[in-house]
């Protein structure tokens, strides 16, 4: 999300006027340029010619619905990656946005650490992930065609899920995952928020990558979920805001 | 109430339509009848007058005074208004004399006398008259003819009269008809009337109301009958809800309350960035699990409306419970409890992938939280021709006796010390999706301790248990 020098253009798409201010100002503070489009014709226009990174769009809009704007969108070849937003949390609705093409979907209420945390990896996503054979954050180090994870020379053993979890950490590197992000990319839909589960898991995780190595890599976020990244040398200002 | 006055309407109508119909073609063959009676009435005088005449003209032979004495005479005792008539010939067809009605009369002299003989002639009216004759001509044994004829103005009054009465009788057989064919109706559709009544008077508050049942074992009993099983589950339906809402309620004041309280305190007093931090993330915890108690609360609303016909597919029970095996493991490692998903062969279920899943998730991490450490978690499946059931069990604490029911129940939490986390609506959700399936999650019979959960869901899904209509999900 450190997108400083070229500077983050999203749309949003909502017709709540509070919900409005308050995401634009809490993406506004990210330093995120924000345009805003109160009903479905004013955001389909917006979204027809203009160039953003991502367009964050309220399911149920007046005039012309979010799925429409996504339809007509798609239908004029423009790729600009979707987000939707909506009070209507049941899976097949979100399937059926994603269906058409969205690229993630964020029940209300959220946390808007959430929402940053989906903007970023929807961005990251559709700008085109690693195509490398490995990952790596300081000495950790994830090999795809080994399916294997070595922190410096050792190897660490890992159940299937915790590689995939842990995968999915480091493709996002530096970047803020939710726990609810975790549940849908390592375990699907099916699961929700089941007690503290994704904790316990990465919990495991942290054990085996973690424990016993320095620099520590598998940070928590108070109220988010969790990010991989080397802090040994940086100042721990991130963190700090949920 | 429209469509009920019009439904009496409609039968009281076609019921005096149909009995007048009946009454009146009744009339009308008794009418023809005494019409066909009347015409051979004045045959039958006819030909009694004209024997008469022959036998008395045999007895006066030739002597045609005393004849003409014996006619004029017995024509002055026929009823005026008959207007007897007669005529007699010789055997040569030609007039000996004429009397009554027929002396000088338009009543016109048959010239071929062989071709009237015997049957009933209706003349033209006479100009002023107004009435027509009936004349017949007979044969006498010695020679010779005689020829009778009568006004037809008696029959045709008699016949008037007849008709007169007919026609009059028709607007108090319709009036008679249509009012018994009102009560008939009114009668018929009394019951239903009743039944009427009693829903008029049911309203959501009010559903104790029963529709009275006569026990007749009719149609209408058994509408009867019907109409208060419905009342009686809508009645279950709506005490369930107003429980949930009043509980629903109760569990979201709780933490309302405790958050604003402390709020409060934080606003009221000197800024400390520690606290007020410390403040602020608690109220966003609660915030949080608050919001995962209203997902909880819609997720139910949806299972309860039913399942999505689209979402559904054939689902492999095993591959589902070994996905949440995984899942809940590290969970169960950390509580020091064992989690063992015992080796069967598979079974397969038509339904909503997701919904299953989410059955089995909230059975296996109920069971979890309710084990003590050092306690196993089983897991079988049985997959059965007609039904796949699901056993969880557990070494936990168990349920209480008389709490197995209870556990299903929104927002009941056992009260067991060991744990009271989780919204409350986790075993209700996980019944309401095996219900929607077709199925049923029960508390099997209580071993020495822990608990035993039975999911049994039937392989049909559920097509065999429910109708096409309620497949659509609610829209929240």
């Amino acid at each position: 999300m450190e997108q400083g020098s070229d500077t983050m253009r999203v749309l949003y798409v909502e017709d709540d006027l509070e919900a409005q201010s308050f995401v634009r100002g809490a993406l506004q503070e990210k330093g995120i340029k924000v345009d805003v489009a109160g009903d479905g014709v004013a955001g389909l226009s917006l979204a027809m010619d203009g160039d953003y990174d991502v367009a964050v769009l309220d399911v149920m809009l007046p005039e012309i619905s979010g799925y429409e704007i996504l339809r007509r969108m798609r239908a004029a070849h423009i790729r600009t990656p979707v987000l939707f937003l909506t009070a209507r949390a049941e899976v097949s609705h979100r399937i059926e946005g994603l269906n058409l093409g969205a690229d993630d979907y964020l029940a209300k209420p959220f946390a808007f650490a959430e929402l940053l945390a989906r903007i970023g990896a929807v961005v990251r996503r559709h700008g085109g992930g690693t195509s490398s054979a490995e990952l790596k954050v300081a000495d950790l180090v994830l090999d795809f065609e080994r399916r294997a994870v070595f922190r410096g020379d050792i190897r660490i053993e890992l159940t299937p899920k915790e590689f995939k979890l842990l995968r999915y950490l480091m493709e996002s590197a530096g970047s803020v995952i939710s726990r609810a992000m975790i549940t849908e990319k390592v375990w699907g839909y099916g699961f929700e928020s089941y007690s503290n589960a994704i904790d316990v898991h990465v919990n495991h995780l942290r054990r085996k990558v973690d424990r016993g190595y320095d620099p520590k890599l598998i940070h928590t976020v108070k109220g988010v979920g969790y990010v991989v990244e080397d802090r040994s040398s940086e100042s721990r200002a991130t963190a700090s805001d949920s | 109430m429209d469509r009920q006055r019009s439904l009496s309407t409609r039968w009281a109508l076609r019921y005096s339509f149909w009995m007048f119909v009946v009454v009146a073609g009744v009339l009308w063959l008794l009418y023809a009848q005494s019409r066909a009676g009347i015409g051979r009435d004045a045959q039958l005088l006819m030909r009694l007058q004209a024997s008469e005449l022959a036998s008395a003209m045999e007895r006066a032979a030739d002597d045609r005074e005393a004849l003409e004495r014996y006619v004029s005479h017995h024509a002055a005792l026929k009823n005026r208004d008959l207007r007897l008539g007669f005529r007699a010939f010789d055997s040569e067809q030609r007039v000996v004399f004429e009397s009554g009605s027929l002396k000088d009369s338009s009543v016109p002299v048959p010239n071929a006398l062989s071709e009237w003989q015997g049957r009933v002639t209706t003349t033209e009216p006479e100009a002023g008259e107004g009435y027509p004759f009936f004349t017949q001509v007979l044969r006498l044994p010695a020679g010779g003819w005689v020829q009778v004829a009568v006004s037809a103005q008696l029959f045709a009054q008699s016949q008037r009269e007849i008709r007169n009465v007919f026609l009059l009788s028709l607007p108090v057989v319709l009036l008679l008809t249509m009012g018994l064919g009102f009560t008939l109706a009114r009668t018929r559709l009394r019951p239903i009337a009743r039944i009427i009544e009693s829903v008029e008077e049911v309203s959501a508050t009010q559903l104790a109301m029963r529709v009275p049942e006569s026990g007749h074992g009719d149609e209408v009993d058994r509408l009867a009958s019907a109409f208060n099983a419905m009342t009686d589950r809508v009645a279950a339906g709506v005490l369930r809800m107003r429980r949930f809402s009043a509980d629903a309620a109760h569990e979201l004041r709780a933490p309302v309350a405790l958050m604003r309280n402390r709020l409060e305190l934080a606003r009221g007093s000197e800024r400390d960035p520690e606290r007020d931090g410390r403040v602020l993330d608690a109220t966003l915890r609660d915030i949080d699990r608050l919001a995962g108690t209203i997902k909880a609360m819609l997720q139910l609303a949806h299972s309860e409306a039913g399942l999505d016909r689209e979402q559904l597919s054939k689902v492999s029970i095993r591959g589902s419970l070994e996905a949440i095996v995984d899942f809940f493991e590290p969970l169960a490692l950390d509580a020091d409890v064992g989690l063992r998903l015992v080796p069967s062969d598979d079974g397969f279920v038509h339904g909503d992938a997701t919904w299953l899943h989410q059955l089995f998730a909230n059975i296996v991490d109920n069971a979890i939280k309710f084990t003590p450490p050092g306690g196993q978690v089983l897991i079988l499946v049985d997959p059965g021709p007609v039904e796949v059931v699901v056993v969880v069990e557990d070494t936990g604490v168990g349920v209480p006796e008389g709490e197995a029911d209870r556990i299903f129940e929104s927002f009941h939490r056992a009260e067991t010390g060991l744990s009271r986390k989780g919204s409350g609506l986790g075993l209700p959700l996980s019944r309401e999706i095996a219900r929607a399936h077709g199925g049923d999650v029960t508390l099997g019979q209580n071993e020495a301790e822990g608990s035993r959960f039975l999911v049994s869901l039937p392989v049909g899904g559920p097509i065999s248990a429910r109708a096409q209509g309620a497949g659509r999900p609610l829209k929240i």
